[in-house]
């Protein structure tokens, strides 16, 4: 036996913290945030003085600022997505980078009439069996191929792979006689033909019914105003008909990811919701390391944010979920409306012979 | 925003640490995630008691200085880890005291409101209380954290070089006390008794 096996069977006696110590623990760390987050303790200077460059400081740095872009913009021209990536670096309020990706999505190329689109959901379990407990997220791949002519689209669901949080989990899993995907999801590859697009599974509508009730059409998408006002309007409708409790995050309601919108119908998209107070932005990375900017607003679940991750370049929807209620690692049994949608780069493009 | 790769689900706590910048609760989820992991690495290196201690203290540490987290660490483990080490080192003659304690002891004790006393196998003490802290850090993140090279490197600020050699002198010395004091006989005690 090598010395870290030694090592290995002594820390087997090291007990994980029980319940009650963590939850302590838990209480402790929230207090010292809410501790930390009050204000600081005023500086030294003296308060006169304090107040005196508290007004000239932030006043000369705005003129500054207002000179110095004012030039550059004047000095360079600039691309839509050049413009946008000036616009959407860093943290901050999201109005500004929404109106540049409005002027992106603009000159954007419409798509052909057969669009592929590929996502990955993730699906995390807590599974019990022989009296043995592990968690355990299967991975779905959903593969669409949707039909712009015909309105039509054809699906294909696998379940691909199990993955485990951790070691023990994987461990555990072996002990309980290594079940099957199917075996824990009761899903087997499926492959459905869809009659009509708007169909839950392939675009995001936050209540599909109510879409096509104040559209008046089956795929609601074709009816999206090209004028941001108008579509803000549209959304108020969409509110009433579907009788949400409160108003509901436009983020998350908006079909942004429509792959057979036109270029000026999603330009009005991300102006209408420049348009909505309370959105923010933030450069993140996704689960297949591209970077894009991220938008983060209301979702209409308590406690959640709905984050939409978008290229900058292309103003293309590349992932997007609800943060704020666990994650994948922390999944605990109740959690729910725990995924993300990972969208593979570029839309591989068929074109169609009518 | 929840990320994955390879064989580990779920990373993503950059992004978790990256919100919690503005949403500061948003911490309480790597909480959730590493605090059993801490609390246990810290219990096996100072015991129950002192734990509790030390794995809240390395999180409120955390907390305060989440501005300074490489975002372009997926995991956060490692930091986390050099957190605990950092907590750790105030604590490093006690650790001491604890290990020579227990080579003194033959038998796991029971204490007076019955659970077992948190023990090593005085002869697996004993080879730990020959180390240094430094090379007890290493080590143990090696063997109970299960970090891996460039892990161990990002916890403790070394080089990955300096990290492979130092672990395999570590584990060189280690295996010569193990050996020496027992002739192997002791080791083979150690895994019945703890079964």
């Amino acid at each position: 036996m090598s010395e870290i096996e030694v090592l290995r069977r002594a820390w087997e006696s090291v007990e994980e913290p029980d319940e009650s110590t963590t939850r302590d623990a838990r209480v402790r760390l929230l207090g010292d945030i809410e501790s930390l987050r009050r204000p600081a303790p005023h500086s030294r200077l003296r308060p006169l003085a304090n107040r005196r460059l508290a007004v000239a400081i932030p006043l000369v740095a705005c003129l500054m600022l207002v000179v110095a872009l004012s030039l550059r913009e004047r000095l360079t021209a600039v691309t839509p997505a050049d413009a946008a990536v000036r616009r959407c670096s860093g943290r901050g309020p999201a109005d500004a980078c929404l109106r540049a990706l409005a002027q992106v999505a603009r000159v954007q190329a419409p798509l052909a009439p057969v669009v592929y689109q590929k996502l990955q959901q993730l699906r995390p379990e807590l599974v019990r069996r022989n009296g043995l407990q592990f968690r355990v997220v299967g991975v779905v791949t959903v593969e669409s191929w949707l039909n712009g002519t015909q309105g039509t689209a054809l699906q294909r669901t696998s379940l691909e792979r199990l993955h485990f949080p951790t070691a023990h989990d994987r461990l555990v899993w072996m002990r309980a006689g290594s079940p099957s995907a199917r075996a824990i999801f009761g899903s087997t590859p499926a492959r459905t033909r869809v009659r009509a697009i708007p169909n839950t599974d392939v675009l995001f509508f936050s209540d599909l019914r109510a879409w096509q009730r104040a559209t008046g059409s089956t795929r609601p998408g074709r009816f999206i105003p090209t004028d941001p006002a108008r579509v803000l309007q549209l959304l108020d409708r969409v509110r009433r008909i579907s009788g949400a409790p409160g108003p509901v995050g436009a983020l998350a309601d908006l079909p942004l990811r429509d792959p057979l919108l036109l270029p000026a119908q999603r330009a009005a998209l991300f102006a209408a919701l420049a348009m909505t107070p309370g959105a923010r932005r933030v450069t993140l990375r996704d689960p297949l390391h591209r970077v894009g900017i991220a938008i983060i607003g209301r979702s209409g679940y308590a406690g959640s944010q709905w984050i939409t991750l978008f290229d900058v370049h292309t103003s293309r929807v590349l992932a997007e979920g609800v943060q704020g209620q666990g994650s994948v690692a922390s999944h605990t049994p109740g959690t729910r409306r725990v995924w993300l949608e990972v969208f593979r780069p570029q839309p591989r493009i068929t074109p169609v012979r009518p | 925003m929840i990320a994955f790769e390879g064989g580990l689900v779920a990373t993503g706590d950059a992004t978790l640490i990256e919100g919690s910048l503005t949403e500061a609760a948003s911490f309480a989820l790597i909480f959730d995630r590493h605090y059993p992991r801490i609390h246990r690495f810290l219990r096996g290196r100072v015991g129950a008691d002192l734990a509790d201690d030390l794995a809240s203290e390395v999180f409120s540490v955390a907390f305060r200085r989440r501005g300074t987290y490489d975002l372009s660490r997926a995991d956060s483990r490692p930091w986390l880890y050099g957190i605990a080490i950092n907590v750790l080192r105030r604590h490093r003659r006690w650790e001491a005291r604890r290990l020579s304690a227990m080579m003194r002891a033959a038998d796991p004790q029971i204490t007076s409101e019955g659970s077992l006393v948190e023990h090593l196998d005085p002869a697996l003490a004993a080879a730990l209380a020959g180390l240094s802290f430094e090379e007890r850090n290493l080590i143990l993140l090696f063997a109970w954290a299960e970090l891996s090279y460039e892990q161990l490197a990002d916890a403790l600020a070394l080089p990955v070089g300096t990290v492979r050699s130092r672990l395999h002198r570590t584990r060189a010395k280690l295996r010569a006390t193990l050996v020496a004091d027992a002739e192997l006989d002791v080791i083979g005690r150690t895994g019945e008794g703890h079964r």
